[in-house]
């Protein structure tokens, strides 16, 4: 069981995405509507995995990883972006996400994406 | 070879000892001479004095002496060391064997095969017998040479099993169909690649650049980010990212003439990680789903060819009207921009009426024919060549001529232009009528009255339910679920000629509800909807009107995206907005070039099918409004008069 943070604009995504995690057996301990909301609500919660929204009003996706990054680097997070971002997404990853997840997106393909993001170990065996 | 070498630097001297004989300092030659002959292969004799070797005496050298004149009374009766050779050559037991052959070669020729006395700790341990030591090298080596052959052999074979290994690999990977190579941080295609691959670029590929091997395949916003991304694949410490950087490389291209699929994964290279990327040729595949919804397309037409064939007929022959209206309106209009909306509303509303028939070539067609207007219109200065450019192109365009043929392939050539109806023009029917009415009584007038409305009236809701299929079409289309479709109310007939440009421009309602309104099945269930959604077109009868209400169950028009867009065209300021009431901001929607849709689809977005329903209505001396409410869903009433 790990504690997830969803940051998304649309409340509907983030409903979705809270029903999928706490159905795979997961906590979900924080959301949050956009960016700046976003770190305020990681400092408070400590989550181990955050699903992040790439474009939001206030402070973009980009923005709140790098700030939740200068604080931790080890928490996780995965990218939800629409297509033909692959621009901002090579950003988030270079960034420090370690995934990401194309809107519209598919309840099987979430849960194999968190799955392994959980289970990958962070390096690689040399 | 190397292990050998290992083995004998290692290898002591201890293994080579022999006990030997030793005699004590005291005693004297006749002792040592008793030892010599009785035992024939003894060597020599070691002397030791408290454990210690002082002294050897070899058997050649004790001969010597004692056979010279006086030899043996001299020597016989004496201690050893009158006898004893003191230039001894002692090891230790732990010493390197290599320090035997060294001290023992060094010797004076007539001393080579002396003893080599063996201490431990100073004290005796025994010695090696050079003889015998020469002997068990040869041994040795002999044992190493036939290790050495053996392993020879084994390597040998090794590698050639390893050739014929490599070589079942390659033919596995050379037939398998697919191109497979591989390439590290340098990019270069490392020189095991298939030969598929070789076909797909049509050239040899090993040491080429990957990136320049591809680049030409993409187009340039793609090449960009193909190198950033391949860096940061190099540069990535974390697995997981690894795989999502690989994600990123566009998987698709034409690759001469051939669509390629292309499939990358992380290998463990030799010095680092390595790309693998396979090749796969799927135009075959593209091929047969493009010709299977061709196919699907093509039964969707022919089905509307058969059930709506006068309704279609009627579609064509108004289709070309507009469009020689159009033009007419294009020599007699002064202002191109109001000319161009004009033209672009007619290709709007017709693209979306042949939707509904299924003609889909057309609907292609005509959708960028208004994608070419909309540029024109975003542009400053419109120039006439480029209007009459796209003009002369609808005129040559025979925008549908492939649905038409394709349906008369299946149903007869002809078959749009000989309707097996009788059809005679209004006026003509008029005149038969009224030669009718003249012969006959006046209370059977009424019922040829009756007779001759019914002819040219039909049941609104028989025409509202006309709309069923484009719908469920539709919302296939959108990836959406099947809304239940529901017409209800009172039956009105009308001529459906005097309200054909309204009930046609319904289609952009519907097609509203099912891009904006409706939710997806996924959102519905999760707002404890049911998960479909319903259309509902309710028709009121009410003296010389009646209204059609359509509303849906979906979440409503959002009015703050609205008025973004409405600020964001400039039609009206954010104060003009906040004076305005609920109904006026609703009210938005039927302005020209409004929509809330991010992206123009083929489907809805242009904002340009409201405003021309909103005309026609007008037009007919009706009118039309519209109310909603977050997540309950959208109504719009229509009110028209009724005109027999």
């Amino acid at each position: 069981m790990k504690n997830f943070m969803i940051v998304d604009d649309s409340m509907m995504i983030r409903m979705n995405l809270k029903r999928i995690f706490e159905g795979c057996g997961h906590k979900v301990v924080a959301e949050a509507a956009n960016g700046k909301e976003a770190v305020e609500k990681y400092v408070q919660h400590k989550p181990d995995v955050i699903t992040m929204d790439i474009t939001m009003p206030i402070m973009d996706g980009i923005e709140a990883l790098k700030e939740i990054k200068k604080a931790d680097r080890s928490v996780k997070v995965i990218m939800i972006s629409a297509l033909g971002q692959e621009v901002k997404i090579l950003e988030a990853l270079n960034n420090g996400a370690c995934h990401y997840i194309l809107k519209p997106f598919k309840e099987a393909d979430v849960i194999r994406m968190v799955e392994s993001v959980i289970t990958t170990p962070e390096t690689a065996a040399i | 070879m190397k292990d050998y070498a290992c083995i004998s630097a290692e290898e002591k001297v201890a293994g080579f000892v022999i006990s030997g004989h030793t005699v004590q300092i005291e005693e004297n030659g006749e002792y040592v001479a008793e030892l010599f002959n009785s035992m024939e292969e003894l060597e020599g004799v070691v002397v030791l004095k408290n454990k210690v070797p002082v002294g050897l005496i070899m058997k050649t050298y004790f001969f010597q002496k004692l056979s010279t004149p006086y030899g043996n009374s001299l020597y016989g009766k004496r201690p050893v060391s009158f006898l004893m050779e003191t230039a001894i050559v002692t090891v230790d037991v732990n010493d390197d064997v290599d320090e035997i052959s060294k001290l023992a070669t060094n010797r004076a020729y007539s001393n080579l095969y002396d003893y080599i006395i063996v201490t431990q700790n100073a004290s005796y341990r025994g010695v090696i017998s050079i003889r015998q030591f020469l002997v068990a090298l040869s041994d040795r080596n002999k044992e190493q040479l036939v290790e050495l052959k053996l392993q020879n052999e084994k390597e040998l074979s090794l590698i050639s099993s390893l050739r014929e290994k490599t070589q079942s690999v390659r033919n596995l990977l050379d037939n398998a169909g697919q191109g497979f190579l591989s390439f590290g941080a340098d990019l270069m295609v490392k020189s095991e690649y298939s030969s598929e691959c070789c076909k797909i670029f049509d050239s040899e590929i090993s040491d080429q650049n990957y990136l320049q091997l591809i680049a030409p395949y993409f187009d340039d916003g793609k090449k960009s980010i193909l190198l950033s991304i391949l860096e940061s694949f190099f540069a990535a410490r974390e697995y997981i990212c690894e795989s999502a950087y690989l994600s990123l490389l566009p998987p698709e291209a034409v690759v001469n003439g051939r669509s390629i699929f292309f499939e990358y994964k992380r290998i463990q290279g030799i010095t680092g990680k390595d790309v693998m990327v396979i090749l796969t040729d799927i135009t075959e595949k593209k091929e047969m789903e493009k010709a299977l919804e061709q196919d699907r397309e093509t039964q969707r037409l022919i089905i509307k060819a058969i059930t709506c064939k006068s309704e279609l007929i009627q579609l064509i022959n108004d289709f070309d009207g507009a469009l020689q209206t159009s033009f007419g309106l294009y020599e007699n209009q002064s202002d191109r921009k109001e000319f161009l909306l004009h033209f672009f509303r007619t290709i709007h509303t017709f693209k979306g009426d042949f939707a509904q028939y299924s003609f889909h070539n057309a609907m292609r067609t005509l959708h960028v024919f208004e994608n070419r207007i909309q540029s024109l219109l975003n542009s400053s200065e419109i120039e006439i060549r480029e209007i009459e450019e796209i003009i002369n192109d609808a005129k040559d365009a025979s925008i549908l001529k492939i649905d038409m043929d394709t349906a008369e392939a299946s149903l007869g050539s002809g078959y749009f232009s000989e309707s097996r109806d009788i059809s005679i023009t209004e006026e003509r029917m008029a005149v038969v009528f009224d030669d009718i009415s003249a012969i006959i009584s006046d209370g059977e007038k009424e019922a040829v009255k009756n007779a001759y409305h019914r002819l040219k009236h039909r049941n609104l809701k028989t025409i509202l339910l006309d709309h069923k299929d484009y719908i469920t079409y539709l919302a296939g289309r959108l990836e959406k679920g099947q809304p239940e479709y529901v017409v209800t109310g009172d039956n009105v007939y009308i001529d459906s000629n005097i309200y054909s440009p309204v009930l046609k421009n319904l289609i952009h309602i519907f097609r509203n509800s099912l891009d904006h309104g409706l939710e997806t099945e996924e959102e519905r269930v999760l707002l404890n909807k049911n998960p479909c959604g319903t259309i509902t077109c309710a028709i009121k009868r009410n003296c010389d009107r009646f209204s059609i209400e359509i509303s849906d169950d979906g979440q409503g028009i959002d009015v703050e995206k609205l008025k973004a867009k409405a600020v964001e065209k400039g039609i009206f300021t954010e104060g003009q907005l906040a004076e305005m009431d609920k109904a006026a901001l609703f009210d938005l929607i039927f302005i020209d070039n409004l929509s809330t849709k991010a992206s123009v689809s083929q489907v809805s977005g242009r904002g340009m099918g409201m405003s021309s329903l909103k005309n026609e209505c007008l037009q007919l001396g009706g009118s039309i409004s519209v109310d909603s409410e977050q997540n309950k869903g959208t109504k719009f009433t229509i009110s028209l008069p009724l005109f027999h």
